[in-house]
C-alpha cells in the first residue's frame, strides 16, 4: 500500500502549502501576488480534491495492486507536479503478475498503442507502460510513438527525473 | 516619359505583397503582382496523417482559416469515399457563413474604408495621399463605423465558436461535417447574434458603401480587367434545398457555362518553378522550384482555365448567380463584396431553420492504405481548391489553389497579364508620387497573400530584387 | 477593485485581463500611466494573432488604440501603405517603444523568404527588422506559435528555416505568448500588465504565470471521464478525447476556464482533442492531432 501512503503524503504537503499561502494572503501588501496566489491556492485544492476521489475509488473497487508498484521508489520532489499514476481500466490491463517478463526489440515494437495493442516503451533497459499515461496521448509523446527504447531521450528531457519512471507501471525487460 | 512606381508593402491586406507598375503619361502601362513571403505548406503536409490536414492547412492564413478546413475536410471525404449527412453538411456550411461575415465586415471597415475615408482618431490612419471627397458629416459616420463595426465582426467569430470551438483556426469542421451537435440553446445563441449583424449590415454598411460609391463615382470606371468569372460554386448542391446561392459556373466574353474541373491549368512560365512542361493540372506532381529561371518575377503560379486567367470572388459570384449587373470595376467589387455579405445572413438563417438538435454526425474514420482525392468550393474571395494524394496512410501529396491565386496570379506563354495586374493597366494616376489609386483597385480584389504565397514552394537564392 | 480578493475560478473567463485593463485605464485617466508606443510586426505567418487580437472584448481594439498604446505600425491595420509605412516603422524606433511581434523569422537565404517592405529603395527582411527593432525595444512580446518557437512557419521539413523570435536575439528578455493564435486576454491582460506593473511574472521558459500556470488536464471538465478510463472514441463523444490524441495534459494554458471569442467554447468543448496549440514544440511535437487506431471502447466503467 505504499501507493496511499505517497498520496498521503502529497497531501499533507497541499494541505501545508495552502495554510502558508491563507497566511500569506492574510498579512499580503503586494496586492499584485495575490492572483498567483490564489491560483496556486486554486490548484491545491483541485489537487486534492482528485487524491481524495482516486482515494474512494481505491477504497470502493478493491483495485488490484500492481506488483510493479512495490519494487520502485516513491518520488520525493516535484509534488506539485501532481505524479498521480494512471488509474487504469483493470478489466483490460495485458499484464499479467509478472514484471519479469522480456522483451527483444523486435516485441517491443509491436505495442504501439495501436488496434487495442498496449502502448510500452522501454527506458535503461525496463520496459514500461504508458497506455493511459497523460503524457502519451494517441500512443504518442512529443513526436515520438511508442514501442521503442527511448534511453537517450528520457536522459535528455528529463535529467534527474527518475521520479517520472517511478510512475509508470512496469510491465518487463528489455533484453 | 514612363515612370515606375513600387509599393511594398502593399498595406491592409493579409500577408505582404508588392506591387511594380509603370506609368506612361499619368497611365499605368504594365503592372506585376509579387508575393513576399513563402511557408512551403505542400511541402510541410508531405509525410503527416490525412486527418491532421484539416486543422494544419487553416494554418495558412489567419483571416479566411475556416476555408481551408472546408476545403480540406472535402477532399479527404472525396478520397475516403465519405458522403456527409445533409445535418452535417448544413452545421459546416454555417460555420463558413460565419467566417464570411468575419471576412467581409473586416476587409470592408479596416482595410478598404480607410482608403477612402479619413478617419482622424488616430495616427494609425495617417495617410500618404490627401483625395478624400466624403462630406465632413458623412466622413465622420463611417468613420464611427470603423470602430462600430469591430463588434460586429467579433461578434461573427463568436457565432463560429459557438459550433467550431474556437477562431480563427476552428476545430469544428471536419470530415462529415463538423464535431458537435445543435442544440436549441446554440441555434438561439447563433441567431440572436445573427439577427443584430444584418441589422448592422442593413442601417450601416449597405448605406456606407453607396455614399463612398457616390463620391468616388470614377471608380467605376477602373479596375475592370478582362471580366472572365468563375465560381466553383457556393452554398449549392443541397439534396432538399437546391442551390442557395450560386451553382459552379464560369463567364467568357458575357458567355455562361457550366465549370468543369479538368480544364483548369497551372502555368509556371513566369513563376520560379521548373517542370518539364510548364502546364499542368492540379491534382500532378508539384514542379520544382527554380529561382535562376529567365523571366520568372514571382511565387505565385499561374491557375488558367481553358487557357485564360479568370476573376474570382464575390462579384464574380453576384453576376454569375444574376444578381448584379452593375459592371465589372474596383467599386463593382467593394459593392459587391458588402451586398454579399447581406446574402450570407440569408442563406445562414435558412440552414439555421434545417437544423435537427442533437445529431451527432461523427464517425470512427479509417484511411484506405492510398487514395486521391479534391475538395473544390468558393470562400470568402472565391474559388478555392484543395487536392492531395494518399500513400501508405500518410500524405503523399498536397496541392493547394487559392482564390488569390487566381486573381493575383503571374502572366503566361500566351501573354495574358494575371487578373489583378490586367485591373491596373489604363488606369490614370492622378499623382504618381501619392498614387491612391493603385492600392485601391488591389485591395477590391481582397488580396490574401498569407495564402496565395505560402503554398508553394521556396527556390534557392533570389537573383536580384529590383528596385527604383 | 481595491482590497477585493477576486474568487479564483468562477470569474477567471474575463476577470484577469477585464480587471488588469480596467485599472490600467483608470489609472491612465489618472495620468499616473503614459500611452507607450507599440510596434506591431508581422513576420513569418498566417497574421492570425492581429485577427485574433481584433476579437477582443474588454478591452477590445479600440479601446487598446486610444487607451492603452499609440500603436505606430501595423501591417494589417495602418492607412499608409509601401515607403510612407516603412518610414513610419523607421521613425518610431527613435523613442521608447514595445515591441510585440507574430510570425516566425525566416533566416533563409539571409531573410529573403519574408520582406516586409522597401526602406530605401532596397527589401527590408522580416529578419532586419526583427534584430534591429528587437535590440531597441524597451519590452518585447512573442506572440503566438511561430514567435515564440517557430509554429507552424518551422514546421517540418521548415522550407523557410523559420525560428522563433529569441532565436535572432538570444540576450534579450521578452515574454513569451504561445497559442496558435494567441487568445486576445493573452496578449491584452500582458500588455495591461506591463503598462501598469511592468513585466509579469514568468515561468522558466518566459510565460506569463497568469496564463499559462496549469495544464489543461489539471482543470479539464471532462477529467472526470480520464480518471475513470471512460474514452472517446471518434469527435462528437462527450467523454474524454485522451486516446484521440488530446494534449491536454502536457499544455500548460488557461483555455479550459477562459474560453473563446467571448468565453463561449473551445475546442475540448466542441468534442475535439486540445492539439496543444499553446504549448512549445506545436505542430511537430503535437502530431498527430486526431488518431482513430488507438481508441478503445470501455464498456464497464
Amino acid at each position: 500500500m505504499q501507493n496511499i501512503e505517497m498520496i498521503r503524503m502529497q497531501i499533507n504537503y497541499l494541505v501545508t502549502q495552502a495554510h502558508h499561502d491563507i497566511y500569506t494572503l492574510a498579512t499580503l501588501s503586494d496586492t499584485s501576488m495575490k492572483p498567483q496566489i490564489l491560483q496556486r491556492l486554486w490548484d491545491a485544492l483541485s489537487t486534492i480534491q482528485f487524491l481524495s476521489e482516486w482515494l474512494a475509488n481505491q477504497a470502493k473497487t478493491s483495485y488490484p495492486i500492481l506488483p510493479s508498484q512495490s519494487s520502485y521508489p516513491v518520488p520525493s520532489g516535484n509534488l506539485n507536479q501532481s505524479p498521480i499514476p494512471p488509474i487504469t481500466p483493470s478489466p483490460t490491463l495485458p499484464i499479467a503478475q509478472s514484471n519479469q517478463r522480456t522483451f527483444t526489440i523486435g516485441e517491443l515494437a509491436t505495442f504501439t498503442g495501436k488496434n487495442g495493442r498496449p502502448a510500452y516503451i522501454a527506458v535503461n533497459g525496463i520496459v514500461y507502460d504508458v497506455t493511459n499515461n497523460r503524457a502519451w496521448a494517441a500512443a504518442t509523446h512529443f513526436g515520438l510513438i511508442a514501442g521503442k527504447d527511448y534511453t537517450q531521450e528520457f536522459a535528455s528531457c528529463h535529467a534527474g527525473q527518475q521520479s517520472i519512471l517511478a510512475t509508470l507501471p512496469v510491465v518487463g525487460r528489455l533484453v | 516619359m514612363s515612370k515606375r512606381i513600387v509599393i511594398n508593402p502593399l498595406t491592409r491586406i493579409s500577408g505582404f505583397m508588392e506591387i511594380d507598375v509603370t506609368i506612361d503619361q499619368n497611365q499605368v502601362v504594365d503592372a506585376k503582382t509579387k508575393g513576399n513571403l513563402f511557408r512551403g505548406f505542400e511541402q510541410m503536409l508531405v509525410g503527416r496523417s490525412p486527418f491532421d490536414a484539416v486543422y494544419f492547412t487553416q494554418r495558412i492564413c489567419g483571416i479566411c482559416s475556416a476555408a481551408h478546413s472546408m476545403a480540406s475536410s472535402h477532399a479527404l471525404e472525396d478520397a475516403l469515399n465519405i458522403e456527409p449527412m445533409e445535418q452535417g453538411n448544413y452545421l459546416r456550411d454555417i460555420i463558413h457563413c460565419c467566417e464570411f461575415l468575419q471576412n467581409h465586415i473586416r476587409h470592408f471597415y479596416q482595410y478598404t474604408v480607410p482608403d477612402f475615408v479619413k478617419i482622424e482618431q488616430n495616427s494609425l490612419f495617417q495617410t500618404d495621399h490627401d483625395d478624400f471627397r466624403l462630406p465632413k458629416n458623412m466622413n465622420d459616420r463611417i468613420s464611427q463605423h470603423y470602430f462600430d463595426s469591430l463588434k460586429f465582426s467579433r461578434l461573427a467569430h463568436q457565432m463560429l465558436a459557438v459550433l467550431g470551438g474556437k477562431a480563427p483556426h476552428n476545430h469544428g469542421v471536419f470530415i462529415g461535417g463538423i464535431t458537435t451537435q445543435a442544440t436549441a440553446e446554440k441555434v438561439v445563441h447563433i441567431d440572436s447574434i445573427l439577427v443584430r449583424i444584418a441589422r448592422f449590415i442593413d442601417e450601416k454598411m449597405i448605406p456606407d458603401v453607396y455614399d463612398i460609391a457616390h463620391f468616388y463615382e470614377d471608380y467605376f470606371r477602373m479596375g475592370g480587367g478582362y471580366g472572365n468569372l468563375l465560381t466553383y460554386g457556393a452554398f449549392n448542391h443541397y439534396k432538399e434545398l437546391g442551390t442557395l446561392y450560386v451553382d459552379p459556373l464560369v463567364s467568357t466574353m458575357g458567355s455562361v457555362e457550366t465549370f468543369d474541373e479538368s480544364k483548369i491549368q497551372e502555368k509556371i512560365d513566369y513563376a520560379y518553378f521548373k517542370s518539364i512542361t510548364n502546364s499542368n493540372q492540379p491534382n500532378e506532381e508539384v514542379t520544382e522550384p527554380d529561382m535562376d529561371k529567365e523571366k520568372a518575377y514571382s511565387w505565385v503560379k499561374a491557375p488558367r482555365y481553358k487557357g485564360l486567367p479568370f476573376e474570382v470572388g464575390p462579384l464574380a459570384r453576384l453576376i454569375l448567380s444574376g444578381a448584379y449587373n452593375n459592371g465589372i470595376s474596383a467599386m463593382d467589387r467593394t459593392i459587391a463584396r458588402v451586398l454579399e455579405t447581406k446574402k450570407i445572413t440569408e442563406i445562414m438563417k435558412i440552414l439555421l431553420q434545417q437544423l435537427i438538435p442533437g445529431v451527432n454526425v461523427q464517425k470512427k474514420y479509417e484511411l484506405p492504405a492510398s487514395s486521391s482525392g479534391r475538395g473544390l468550393l468558393d470562400t470568402t474571395r472565391g474559388a478555392l481548391g484543395h487536392w492531395l494524394k494518399i500513400r501508405d496512410k500518410k500524405i503523399s501529396f498536397y496541392q493547394i489553389i487559392t482564390p488569390s491565386t487566381w486573381d493575383f496570379s503571374t502572366r503566361d506563354d500566351q501573354g495574358y497579364r494575371g487578373t489583378a495586374e490586367e485591373a491596373l493597366i489604363g488606369t490614370p494616376i492622378q499623382n504618381p508620387d501619392k498614387p491612391a489609386e493603385i492600392g485601391r483597385i488591389l485591395r477590391s480584389f481582397d488580396p490574401c497573400m498569407s495564402c496565395a504565397t505560402h503554398v508553394y514552394s521556396p527556390g534557392k537564392q533570389v537573383k536580384t530584387i529590383k528596385v527604383f | 477593485m481595491e482590497g477585493q480578493i477576486l474568487p479564483p475560478e468562477s470569474l477567471t473567463n474575463e476577470a484577469i485581463a477585464e480587471r488588469l485593463t480596467s485599472t490600467a485605464l483608470e489609472s491612465l485617466k489618472k495620468r499616473m500611466i503614459k500611452k507607450k508606443p507599440l510596434i506591431y510586426l508581422e513576420l513569418n505567418g498566417c497574421s492570425g494573432n492581429i485577427i485574433s487580437l481584433l476579437n477582443g472584448q474588454n478591452p477590445d481594439f479600440e479601446y487598446m488604440l486610444n487607451s492603452m498604446v499609440d500603436l505606430k505600425y501595423s501591417n494589417s491595420l495602418m492607412a499608409a501603405e509601401g515607403e510612407q509605412a516603412i518610414d513610419k516603422l523607421i521613425n518610431a524606433m527613435d523613442g521608447e517603444y514595445i515591441l510585440a511581434v507574430e510570425g516566425a523569422v525566416a533566416l533563409k537565404n539571409n531573410g529573403l523568404y519574408n520582406i516586409i517592405g522597401n526602406w530605401d529603395g532596397k527589401p527590408l527582411t522580416g529578419l532586419q527588422a526583427a534584430k534591429m527593432l528587437g535590440e531597441r525595444a524597451s519590452h518585447i512580446l512573442a506572440v503566438g506559435a511561430c514567435a515564440t518557437h517557430g509554429g507552424v512557419s518551422a514546421a517540418k521539413p521548415n522550407p523557410s528555416q523559420s525560428v522563433g523570435l529569441q532565436r535572432v536575439l538570444p540576450d534579450k528578455n521578452m515574454i513569451k505568448l504561445p497559442g496558435c493564435p494567441v487568445h486576445p486576454d493573452w496578449f491584452l491582460g500582458t500588455l495591461a500588465h506591463l503598462l501598469l506593473y511592468g513585466e509579469p511574472e514568468t515561468d522558466n521558459l518566459d510565460r506569463p504565470l497568469m496564463f499559462y500556470s496549469t495544464l489543461i488536464h489539471d482543470r479539464c471538465p471532462r477529467r472526470p471521464f480520464f480518471d475513470r478510463g471512460i474514452f472517446a472514441e471518434k469527435l462528437g463523444d462527450k467523454t474524454c478525447l485522451f486516446k484521440l490524441g488530446c494534449r491536454g495534459p502536457v499544455t500548460r494554458v488557461d483555455c479550459p476556464t477562459r474560453q473563446w471569442n467571448g468565453h463561449v467554447n473551445w475546442p475540448i468543448g466542441d468534442n475535439t482533442p486540445c492539439i496543444g496549440c499553446a504549448q512549445f514544440g506545436f505542430p511537430d511535437a503535437m502530431a498527430p492531432f486526431i488518431s482513430y487506431d488507438t481508441t478503445r471502447v470501455v464498456k464497464n466503467e
